[in-house]
């Protein structure tokens, strides 16, 4: 289980890391058009694909973390069993939707590297499977994190009821400081 | 019948939410479920899933959500808060209730640099706070001006609101953000002039004296420079940029984010603090985009179920005036601010509630900053307010309780419901600067 979070902490970071990269990214295209007459080819294909990506990679953190909005108006009004069985459902819930997301993205996955689909003209081609393989495999983690999500939970190993332990232990607390 | 089905499916997603169910979640189950019960196949809803997944944020604009709040989470971490902050009350030390005004001023610099009200309503509580408790300002009067001036995040540019409602709404982002520089600053002047009323007509909750906060060394000038004159920069950078024209708001966010980044290595943040921000920043977005997408089979369901003809026929079939059906969404989205946090608001109810008041002859720049107002009013309203725990949470006091917070903020609710029927009343408060854009 640690290890399953730690890596859902890598790959988190790893994707937030990839947000800086596309801020350099459009710095760089910016300063070469107009410095260098010559914008990065590609960047505005590179923007679009990665945003998908950074965001399905940010998911299964978002889950363990308890960041995924929600509100606990209701549940802070019920006896804790209640609260848990109501945490429950809305996590198999959570399952049965990337579920839903696994089986509709699997066969367009799998044309899209078998016809090798691309996007985009010229000489610049991106093919479209990488996306849907990370959509593909996220969802497939998202579905997993749902799962011990609710394993957690009845074993009673839930921080303030939302937090798999570990998802933000080292770093992460004390969120947001102003000094 | 298409109709029918989307309100049942309405119905079930509000029960989902209430029940705690991740919002994300509940709008995909219910999207899903309807476009089943609706075509009666599996195979097209389930594919409404993959498809949106894959299609709904591939544009590069949704690219400035993401790099809009890595800029907020690096000044945030910089420490240049804190020099807005004393340079905002070393100008404004004549002013009644002086810590208070500098509390609004600092918040309405510091909301153009930062896309989300938590960032700065942290930031103040840490900030603003102490120096307002140590000089005898009463509790209420200095935890609302904490918590109400937040709010100003949400309004004035790069905010996350503009730009989900610009999305949802196809309007374009830079026009929208420029939209809510006006508003803003009209929203900051009415707070002004509340704390000075106040101060005026009850010396004892804000204390008057004459020393600065900080002594103005060499150390100080040097901190206040650099902090001060970098947010001037970012901002001219950010916000000039789109409002010129030189930058699309992709490019200003990119910008946004790596001056953000030179700002605070300036400032003395090191590796440890850089890759925190970068990691809490994902933290902020990755909910959001989530929300995004799932949003987008939402609206799917409403459009294959004509949803937004049949519940504007519902609210034109009322016989109601204009005045009544506008009432209606304030009560509304005052409601549901109660309960559940802003992005998710609009991404319910805007794309039901635009097409309405577009129907109505209302100017859609107009009616997103007067929904933003009153969504963002939420932020301050019992039992849910989120800005209000943000503050319960990093103020460095435990003797400042709930109940004082929200009962501090009422006159901010007020202000900003007040400033949202202003925009409404004259809406080219909210249209002129878009249409003087270069």
């Amino acid at each position: 289980m640690r290890a399953t979070i730690g890596f859902t902490r890598v790959v988190h970071l790893f994707s937030a890391f990839w947000t800086l990269a596309l801020a350099v990214l459009i710095f760089g295209d910016v300063v070469g058009r107009g410095v260098f007459n010559q914008p990065i080819p590609g960047t505005k294909e590179i923007l679009q694909n990665s945003v998908v990506t950074i965001t399905f990679l940010q998911v299964p953190l978002a889950i363990y973390s308890g960041s995924m909005l929600r509100t606990s108006i209701f549940a802070d009004a019920v006896p804790p069993f209640l609260r848990r069985v109501l945490r429950t459902v809305g996590a198999t819930l959570g399952l049965v939707v990337f579920l839903g997301l696994i089986w509709s993205t699997w066969p367009a996955f799998q044309d899209a590297y078998r016809i090798g689909e691309y996007e985009g003209e010229g000489s610049l081609r991106v093919p479209t499977w990488p996306v849907r393989g990370v959509v593909l495999v996220m969802s497939a983690f998202g579905g997993w994190a749902y799962l011990t999500m609710i394993w957690l939970d009845w074993r009673g190993k839930l921080i303030d009821d939302v937090e798999a332990p570990g998802a933000l232990s080292t770093v992460g607390k004390g969120a947001a400081d102003g000094r | 019948m298409g109709g029918d089905i989307v309100l049942w499916m309405l119905g079930l997603l509000i029960l989902l939410i209430l029940l705690g169910t991740h919002i994300g979640i509940a709008l995909a189950v219910c999207s899903a479920l309807g476009v089943w019960l609706m075509l009666g196949s599996f195979e097209a809803a389930v594919s409404i899933l993959g498809n949106t997944a894959y299609e709904a944020v591939r544009k590069d604009v949704f690219a400035v959500i993401p790099l809009f709040v890595l800029m907020g989470d690096f000044i945030s971490r910089s420490g240049a808060a804190s020099d807005l902050y004393r340079i905002c009350d070393r100008t404004l030390r004549r002013l009644p209730g002086r810590l208070a005004i500098a509390t609004i001023a600092g918040n309405t610099v510091f909301a153009a640099v930062t896309g989300v009200s938590i960032a700065a309503a942290a930031a103040f509580s840490r900030i603003a706070y102490p120096e307002m408790n140590k000089v005898g300002y009463k509790k209420t009067f200095a935890l609302g001006a904490v918590a109400g001036s937040a709010c100003l995040g949400m309004l004035i540019p790069p905010s996350v609101l503009l730009i989900v409602w610009a999305i949802l709404t196809e309007m374009s982002v830079g026009a929208l953000f420029i939209a809510g520089v006006v508003p803003g600053v009209l929203l900051a002047l009415l707070f002004s002039g509340y704390v000075i009323v106040a101060a005026i007509h009850r010396p004892d909750i804000a204390p008057a004296f004459e020393e600065p906060l900080v002594a103005l060394d060499a150390k100080e000038v040097r901190s206040e420079l650099i902090g001060g004159l970098g947010i001037l920069a970012l901002i001219l950078l950010v916000i000039g940029g789109i409002w010129t024209g030189v930058f699309t708001p992709t490019e200003a966010a990119g910008f946004g984010a790596i001056g953000a980044l030179v700002i605070g290595i300036i400032k003395g943040m090191r590796w440890p603090q850089i890759v925190e921000a970068i990691f809490q920043a994902g933290r902020t977005t990755a909910p959001i985009m989530f929300l995004l997408i799932t949003a987008q089979m939402y609206s799917r369901l409403l459009a294959l179920g004509g949803a937004v003809n049949f519940i504007q026929g519902l609210f034109f079939g009322l016989g109601a005036d204009p005045w009544m059906i506008i009432a209606l969404m304030m009560v509304i989205w005052i409601i549901m601010g109660m309960l559940i946090d802003s992005v998710s608001i609009i991404l319910l109810t805007v794309p039901i509630f635009a097409p309405i008041a577009l129907a109505l002859g209302i100017d859609p720049l107009a009616f997103a900053i007067f929904g933003i107002l009153v969504i963002e009013a939420g932020l301050l309203t019992p039992p849910f307010g989120l800005l209000v725990y943000t503050v319960k949470g990093a103020v460095p006091d435990a003797g400042a309780t709930l109940g004082m917070i929200f009962a501090g903020s009422t006159p901010y609710f007020l202000l900003i419901l007040l400033a949202a029927l202003i925009v409404l009343w004259v809406p080219s408060l909210a249209t002129w600067l878009p249409q003087a854009m270069l």
